[in-house]
Protein backbone atom coordinates (compact mmCIF):
# COMPACT_ATOMS: atom_id res chain seq x y z
CA UNK A 1 0.00 0.00 0.00
CA UNK A 2 1.34 3.12 -0.99
CA UNK A 3 0.63 5.50 2.01
CA UNK A 4 -0.04 9.81 0.93
CA UNK A 5 -0.82 12.70 2.81
CA UNK A 6 -2.41 15.76 2.35
CA UNK A 7 -1.13 19.00 3.65
CA UNK A 8 -0.34 22.85 2.81
CA UNK A 9 3.51 22.77 1.28
CA UNK A 10 6.09 23.94 3.46
CA UNK A 11 9.81 23.36 2.94
CA UNK A 12 9.82 19.67 4.61
CA UNK A 13 8.64 18.01 1.43
CA UNK A 14 10.68 16.91 -1.65
CA UNK A 15 10.05 18.94 -4.65
CA UNK A 16 12.82 18.74 -6.89
CA UNK A 17 12.30 15.16 -8.26
CA UNK A 18 8.38 16.65 -9.23
CA UNK A 19 7.80 16.17 -13.07
CA UNK A 20 4.14 16.53 -14.45
CA UNK A 21 5.13 16.77 -17.75
CA UNK A 22 4.43 20.63 -18.24
CA UNK A 23 7.19 23.14 -17.47
CA UNK A 24 5.43 26.07 -16.19
CA UNK A 25 3.21 23.39 -13.88
CA UNK A 26 6.83 22.20 -12.68
CA UNK A 27 8.05 26.02 -12.12
CA UNK A 28 5.33 26.85 -10.21
CA UNK A 29 6.45 23.96 -7.58
CA UNK A 30 9.85 24.33 -7.53
CA UNK A 31 10.34 27.99 -7.45
CA UNK A 32 7.11 30.13 -6.48
CA UNK A 33 5.03 27.87 -4.20
CA UNK A 34 6.60 27.80 -1.28
CA UNK A 35 7.53 31.95 -1.61
CA UNK A 36 3.78 32.43 -2.53
CA UNK A 37 2.45 30.56 0.32
CA UNK A 38 4.99 32.70 3.12
CA UNK A 39 4.06 35.91 1.70
CA UNK A 40 0.15 34.98 1.40
CA UNK A 41 -0.45 35.14 -2.37
CA UNK A 42 -1.58 31.32 -2.87
CA UNK A 43 -2.04 28.44 -0.49
CA UNK A 44 -0.85 25.12 -2.25
CA UNK A 45 -1.82 21.92 -1.38
CA UNK A 46 0.22 18.69 -1.45
CA UNK A 47 0.22 15.01 -1.91
CA UNK A 48 3.33 13.66 -0.92
CA UNK A 49 4.40 9.97 0.18
CA UNK A 50 4.69 9.74 3.68
CA UNK A 51 7.54 7.40 3.47
CA UNK A 52 9.81 9.35 1.27
CA UNK A 53 8.09 12.64 1.31
CA UNK A 54 8.61 13.36 -2.31
CA UNK A 55 5.34 15.29 -3.77
CA UNK A 56 3.36 13.69 -6.28
CA UNK A 57 0.75 16.28 -6.76
CA UNK A 58 -0.12 19.50 -5.81
CA UNK A 59 -2.76 22.44 -6.27
CA UNK A 60 -2.48 26.17 -5.48
CA UNK A 61 -5.73 28.22 -4.48
CA UNK A 62 -6.09 32.14 -3.95
CA UNK A 63 -8.61 34.96 -3.60
CA UNK A 64 -9.50 36.34 -6.75
CA UNK A 65 -11.89 38.45 -7.99
CA UNK A 66 -14.72 38.48 -11.46
CA UNK A 67 -14.49 41.60 -12.62
CA UNK A 68 -17.74 42.21 -14.97
CA UNK A 69 -16.39 45.72 -15.84
CA UNK A 70 -19.47 47.43 -17.04
CA UNK A 71 -21.98 45.13 -16.65
CA UNK A 72 -22.83 45.70 -12.87
CA UNK A 73 -24.19 42.49 -10.83
CA UNK A 74 -26.11 43.04 -7.59
CA UNK A 75 -24.51 46.80 -7.74
CA UNK A 76 -21.05 45.42 -8.04
CA UNK A 77 -18.68 45.03 -10.97
CA UNK A 78 -16.46 42.65 -8.94
CA UNK A 79 -17.91 39.31 -7.66
CA UNK A 80 -14.99 37.47 -5.10
CA UNK A 81 -14.08 34.38 -6.31
CA UNK A 82 -11.52 31.51 -5.45
CA UNK A 83 -9.55 30.88 -8.02
CA UNK A 84 -7.82 27.49 -8.86
CA UNK A 85 -4.64 27.66 -9.92
CA UNK A 86 -2.06 25.66 -10.87
CA UNK A 87 -2.21 22.22 -10.52
CA UNK A 88 -0.22 19.01 -11.51
CA UNK A 89 0.37 15.49 -10.92
CA UNK A 90 3.52 13.69 -11.13
CA UNK A 91 3.58 11.38 -13.98
CA UNK A 92 4.58 8.50 -12.65
CA UNK A 93 1.43 8.75 -10.66
CA UNK A 94 -0.90 9.37 -13.15
CA UNK A 95 -3.90 7.32 -14.08
CA UNK A 96 -5.26 6.92 -10.55
CA UNK A 97 -7.76 9.95 -10.10
CA UNK A 98 -5.63 11.76 -8.06
CA UNK A 99 -6.38 14.92 -10.10
CA UNK A 100 -10.53 15.27 -9.64
CA UNK A 101 -9.80 14.12 -6.04
CA UNK A 102 -7.53 17.15 -5.23
CA UNK A 103 -10.06 18.90 -7.54
CA UNK A 104 -12.70 17.83 -5.55
CA UNK A 105 -10.42 18.89 -2.75
CA UNK A 106 -10.28 22.45 -3.68
CA UNK A 107 -13.93 22.92 -3.99
CA UNK A 108 -14.19 22.06 -0.26
CA UNK A 109 -11.55 24.67 0.33
CA UNK A 110 -13.66 27.16 -1.71
CA UNK A 111 -16.48 26.50 0.02
CA UNK A 112 -14.81 26.87 3.82
CA UNK A 113 -13.55 29.93 2.40
CA UNK A 114 -16.68 31.58 1.66
CA UNK A 115 -18.13 30.86 4.83
CA UNK A 116 -15.50 33.16 6.26
CA UNK A 117 -15.33 35.74 3.87
CA UNK A 118 -17.83 35.17 1.23
CA UNK A 119 -16.54 34.35 -2.11
CA UNK A 120 -19.43 33.35 -4.67
CA UNK A 121 -17.97 30.95 -7.35
CA UNK A 122 -14.49 28.32 -7.79
CA UNK A 123 -13.39 29.67 -10.81
CA UNK A 124 -10.48 27.80 -13.33
CA UNK A 125 -9.39 28.78 -15.90
CA UNK A 126 -8.07 26.11 -18.29
CA UNK A 127 -6.39 24.95 -21.78
CA UNK A 128 -8.82 24.08 -24.30
CA UNK A 129 -7.85 20.48 -25.29
CA UNK A 130 -8.77 20.24 -20.76
CA UNK A 131 -12.72 21.75 -20.85
CA UNK A 132 -13.81 18.34 -21.97
CA UNK A 133 -11.84 17.24 -18.99
CA UNK A 134 -13.99 19.19 -16.50
CA UNK A 135 -16.78 19.25 -17.84
CA UNK A 136 -17.46 15.66 -19.07
CA UNK A 137 -15.06 13.42 -17.63
CA UNK A 138 -14.60 14.96 -13.95
CA UNK A 139 -18.56 14.82 -13.28
CA UNK A 140 -17.69 17.82 -10.02
CA UNK A 141 -20.26 20.34 -11.35
CA UNK A 142 -18.27 22.53 -13.27
CA UNK A 143 -19.91 24.70 -15.55
CA UNK A 144 -18.62 26.63 -18.97
CA UNK A 145 -18.59 29.99 -18.74
CA UNK A 146 -16.60 31.14 -22.15
CA UNK A 147 -13.51 30.85 -24.19
CA UNK A 148 -11.48 33.02 -24.66
CA UNK A 149 -8.07 32.94 -26.70
CA UNK A 150 -6.37 29.93 -25.72
CA UNK A 151 -8.10 29.55 -22.80
CA UNK A 152 -11.64 28.17 -20.87
CA UNK A 153 -13.15 29.53 -17.91
CA UNK A 154 -14.84 27.51 -15.99
CA UNK A 155 -16.89 28.04 -12.98
CA UNK A 156 -18.53 26.43 -9.50
CA UNK A 157 -21.08 28.47 -8.08
CA UNK A 158 -20.39 27.75 -4.54
CA UNK A 159 -23.47 28.48 -3.45
CA UNK A 160 -25.20 25.98 -5.06
CA UNK A 161 -22.73 23.45 -3.54
CA UNK A 162 -23.97 24.61 -0.36
CA UNK A 163 -27.54 23.88 -0.89
CA UNK A 164 -26.57 20.69 -2.26
CA UNK A 165 -25.24 19.63 1.52
CA UNK A 166 -28.53 20.76 3.27
CA UNK B 1 30.46 36.60 -18.22
CA UNK B 2 26.60 35.75 -18.92
CA UNK B 3 26.29 34.05 -22.10
CA UNK B 4 23.56 34.62 -24.97
CA UNK B 5 21.92 30.97 -23.09
CA UNK B 6 22.14 31.93 -19.87
CA UNK B 7 20.70 35.30 -20.83
CA UNK B 8 17.86 33.78 -22.72
CA UNK B 9 16.91 31.59 -19.44
CA UNK B 10 17.09 34.20 -17.25
CA UNK B 11 14.98 35.98 -19.53
CA UNK B 12 12.25 33.08 -19.76
CA UNK B 13 12.56 32.30 -15.74
CA UNK B 14 11.57 36.34 -15.26
CA UNK B 15 8.80 35.86 -17.74
CA UNK B 16 7.30 33.19 -15.82
CA UNK B 17 7.96 35.13 -12.28
CA UNK B 18 5.58 37.52 -14.25
CA UNK B 19 3.21 35.23 -14.67
CA UNK B 20 3.14 34.10 -10.78
CA UNK B 21 -0.30 34.93 -10.17
CA UNK B 22 -1.03 32.45 -12.78
CA UNK B 23 -4.12 33.24 -14.20
CA UNK B 24 -5.33 36.17 -16.98
CA UNK B 25 -8.21 37.68 -15.79
CA UNK B 26 -6.83 41.01 -14.41
CA UNK B 27 -9.29 42.25 -17.56
CA UNK B 28 -12.80 42.24 -17.84
CA UNK B 29 -14.52 38.61 -18.52
CA UNK B 30 -18.40 40.27 -19.71
CA UNK B 31 -17.32 41.52 -23.07
CA UNK B 32 -20.94 40.63 -24.58
CA UNK B 33 -24.32 40.30 -24.25
CA UNK B 34 -24.09 36.81 -24.18
CA UNK B 35 -21.43 36.44 -21.34
CA UNK B 36 -23.80 38.78 -19.59
CA UNK B 37 -26.66 36.39 -20.33
CA UNK B 38 -24.46 33.30 -19.21
CA UNK B 39 -23.30 35.17 -15.63
CA UNK B 40 -26.75 35.88 -14.70
CA UNK B 41 -27.95 32.36 -15.35
CA UNK B 42 -25.13 30.78 -13.38
CA UNK B 43 -25.67 33.44 -10.42
CA UNK B 44 -29.63 33.31 -10.74
CA UNK B 45 -30.82 30.71 -11.44
CA UNK B 46 -31.41 27.99 -8.51
CA UNK B 47 -32.30 24.55 -9.81
CA UNK B 48 -29.60 22.16 -9.35
CA UNK B 49 -29.54 18.98 -10.99
CA UNK B 50 -29.32 15.75 -9.39
CA UNK B 51 -26.40 14.77 -11.55
CA UNK B 52 -24.87 17.83 -9.74
CA UNK B 53 -26.29 17.81 -6.52
CA UNK B 54 -25.00 14.05 -6.35
CA UNK B 55 -21.07 15.02 -7.26
CA UNK B 56 -21.49 18.07 -4.64
CA UNK B 57 -22.45 15.77 -2.13
CA UNK B 58 -19.93 12.65 -2.97
CA UNK B 59 -17.28 15.37 -3.10
CA UNK B 60 -18.22 16.73 0.24
CA UNK B 61 -18.60 12.92 1.85
CA UNK B 62 -15.41 12.68 0.09
CA UNK B 63 -13.50 15.10 2.23
CA UNK B 64 -14.89 14.76 5.43
CA UNK B 65 -13.85 10.92 4.78
CA UNK B 66 -10.18 12.36 4.20
CA UNK B 67 -10.26 15.01 6.89
CA UNK B 68 -11.32 12.20 9.57
CA UNK B 69 -8.68 9.94 8.46
CA UNK B 70 -6.34 13.09 8.97
CA UNK B 71 -5.33 13.63 5.60
CA UNK B 72 -4.01 10.64 5.16
CA UNK B 73 -5.13 8.08 2.16
CA UNK B 74 -3.71 4.82 -0.01
CA UNK B 75 -3.34 5.67 -3.86
CA UNK B 76 -5.78 2.74 -4.17
CA UNK B 77 -8.20 4.26 -1.93
CA UNK B 78 -8.18 7.85 -3.80
CA UNK B 79 -8.43 5.45 -7.67
CA UNK B 80 -11.34 3.77 -5.72
CA UNK B 81 -13.20 6.88 -4.26
CA UNK B 82 -12.26 9.10 -7.20
CA UNK B 83 -13.76 7.46 -10.24
CA UNK B 84 -15.82 10.04 -12.36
Amino acid sequence: MTQLLLKVIDDSVKIDDFDCGDDDINYFLKNLAIPNQYRKLSNTYILYLEETRQVVAYFSIMASQFNTGNARIYGIDKIPIVLLGRMGVDKNYKGNNIGRMLINIAIKKGLEASFLIACRLLLVETSQDMKSYYLEKLNLGFEWFKDRKAFSILIIDLLKYEKSLK
Amino acid sequence: MTTINEKKKLKKEKEKFMENLFFHLDGELIETEDDLTRLKEILEVDEISNNTKAAFRSAHNFYEKLKKNNFSITIEEIARENKP
